[in-house]
């Protein structure tokens, strides 16, 4: 064997031909804080890959007649004024395939948790996102696990859902507690960190490491200490990775994390580079920037495998501005947004969603009957208790309807409120509403909800786990399963 | 008149330095050459021509050769 390796390497050694490598090249004119001026080097694409002389690499985002804008991927300390650059005729991708799952990545491709990546299939970072006929309505649902997302701001699979807020709200729990939910329910999940602290990564990867969520995830980080191009490519990578695992016909959640960093990375990048600042100093093409990332998550017809990519963009607002620049660039493209308040934080409120502000524009189709029958009126019930509420903050004389109202009201609103990483299972949810909305709970403390609820699911787990499993299997909740789990509860 | 610059891995005799030159003035017109050295070329040489490099460097030569039998490598 060793023989016959080494006459075959022989013969293709002896066989070598040797020819001149010629190819164009352009001289490094300017370069600094993460960014690169070269002249000459024409006939270059739109985010071709150019490398240095030293061996590091850039990406040409700016052409000119006379030259290119060039952001660094490395560090720019190693590429000197007048040193050569070359075109690589290729642009920026990144491995895909399914040596990634449960592997920690950068945007380029490069092992972040050790060891090699052995793939030996690249997608372009950059994709044309799927046309109109090879798309179709979204009908399946993607469980949260959490109680008041999947009954008011229902998610379906291949929608795209904004997750917004102020700082410290809950954003990215609310983001993994959906991951966590997906173990076992044949999705894959791609957590995209834009711009975060290297501690914050390291926290989430280890808390989805101890839940066993890596087994069936990805994480794709560029850190606040990497240059703003790989954050830029960030979630355009992730997306990437997520459309392989789509195109083969398999569900996929990607979570930007969040893209008013992504954002931000971009006007450092586009001020270096010296395009015009428009509002808020951000470039003219900055919704470009998040529509043609979040176009690509799709429902795919069946004739294209019917796959799906279901997006979870983050955005962080300032003092509950949902009204800013990049915060409405974002709820415009998006198919609804879950709005996370920190008043309601502070209060106790956890998961802090603004039911009123919080919509889903497409997940409702999807939402399975269970839990449509059991959460129709819970909006109207809430809207009604919060408006009460403010009323009843003038008079201290209430009559006895008003007062069951606002003691309903605080009831729902305890039930909806969840531990971190506490998640229900869909038939979990459908009982505790049910048995709720058949008053169930009326004659309960608002404080003693949680145990209450608690203790009851435990009852129901003991006495009739069918009942449950059947709900969470058909997503469906007939009469006779509904006074099969009123009748255990009341017992 | 052109302006070429020729990069060898370690100082060439002017025999084969003026060949290099006469050789680059028959096939792109009257140029001006200038030369250096770049020892990491490790063999052979470079002409930067035009905004365009000819290598034809031994460092380039064994890159490509790796190549070839890393897709070797690959394909088995």
């Amino acid at each position: 064997m060793a023989t016959e390796l080494s006459t075959f390497l022989k013969q293709k050694i002896e066989s070598y031909s040797v020819q001149p490598v010629v190819y164009a090249y352009g001289t490094v004119s300017r370069v600094g804080d993460g960014v690169a001026r070269v002249t000459g080097l024409p006939g270059r694409c739109y985010g071709e890959l150019l490398q240095f002389e030293s061996g590091a690499f850039g990406m040409a985002i700016d052409l000119e007649e006379d030259g290119a804008g060039v952001v660094m991927l490395s560090t720019s300390d190693v590429v000197s004024v007048g040193s050569r650059v070359r075109g690589t005729g290729r642009v920026c991708d990144v491995p895909v395939g399914d040596a990634l799952i449960g592997r920690v990545l950068d945007p380029i491709g490069r092992a972040l948790d050790g060891g090699e990546i052995d793939v030996k299939t690249y997608y372009p970072v950059e994709r044309r996102a799927p046309d109109l006929v090879s798309r179709r309505a979204v009908d399946t649902p993607m469980e949260t696990g959490i109680i008041s997302v999947d009954s008011l701001v229902p998610i379906g699979r291949g929608q795209r859902e904004l997750i917004i807020g102020d700082r410290q709200t809950g954003k990215t729990t609310l983001a993994l507690d959906t991951i966590l939910n997906q173990k076992d329910k044949d999705m894959i999940c791609i957590y995209c960190a834009i711009g975060q602290k290297a501690s914050t990564v390291s926290a989430v990867i280890e808390t989805l490491r101890a839940s066993g969520a890596m087994d069936y995830s990805i994480v794709v980080a560029a850190t606040a200490s990497d240059s703003p191009a790989l954050q830029y490519l960030s979630p355009y990578a992730a997306c990437a990775i997520g459309e392989y695992f789509m195109e083969h016909g398999k569900d996929v959640l990607v979570v930007y994390d969040d893209l008013s960093k992504h954002a931000v990375a971009y006007r450092t990048m586009s001020l270096l580079l010296r395009r015009s600042p428009g509002r808020e100093a951000y470039p003219g093409d900055i919704f470009y920037l998040h529509s043609r990332l979040l176009e690509r998550a799709a429902c795919l017809s069946s004739a294209r495998g019917g796959g799906t990519l279901t997006a979870l963009p983050i955005i962080e607002t300032k003092n509950g501005n949902i009204s800013a620049y990049i915060p409405t660039n974002v709820i415009s493209i998006t198919d609804g947004q879950i709005y996370l308040e920190s008043e309601l934080f502070h209060n106790g409120i956890r998961p802090a969603v603004n039911t009123g502000l919080s919509v889903s524009r497409v997940g409702r189709a999807a939402q399975p009957h269970a839990m449509r029958m059991v959460s129709s009126s819970l909006r109207i019930d809430l809207a009604q208790y919060r408006e009460m509420a403010v009323f009843s903050r003038f008079g201290s004389d209430l009559d006895p309807a008003t007062k069951k109202m606002l003691d309903s009201g605080e009831r729902l609103t305890q039930l909806l409120t969840q531990g971190k990483h506490v998640l229900y299972s869909l038939g979990e949810k459908a009982a505790l509403l049910l048995w709720f909305r058949n008053g169930g709970f009326d004659t309960v403390d608002p404080q003693d909800m949680h145990k209450t609820a608690d203790d009851f699911l435990y009852k129901l787990h003991k006495m009739c786990p069918e009942a449950l499993a059947a709900i969470d299997r058909t997503g469906e909740c007939p009469d006779e399963v509904q006074q099969q789990l009123l009748q255990t509860a009341r017992a | 008149m052109k302006q070429a610059t020729i990069l060898c891995a370690s100082n060439v005799t002017d025999n084969a330095y003026n060949y290099i030159c006469r050789k680059l003035t028959e096939k792109f017109g009257e140029t001006a050459c200038t030369r250096t050295t770049d020892a990491t070329l490790l063999g052979g040489f470079i002409v930067l021509l035009d905004g365009k490099i000819y290598d034809m460097s031994l460092r380039t030569q064994l890159s490509a050769l790796r190549g070839t039998i890393g897709d070797i490598e690959n394909k088995g």
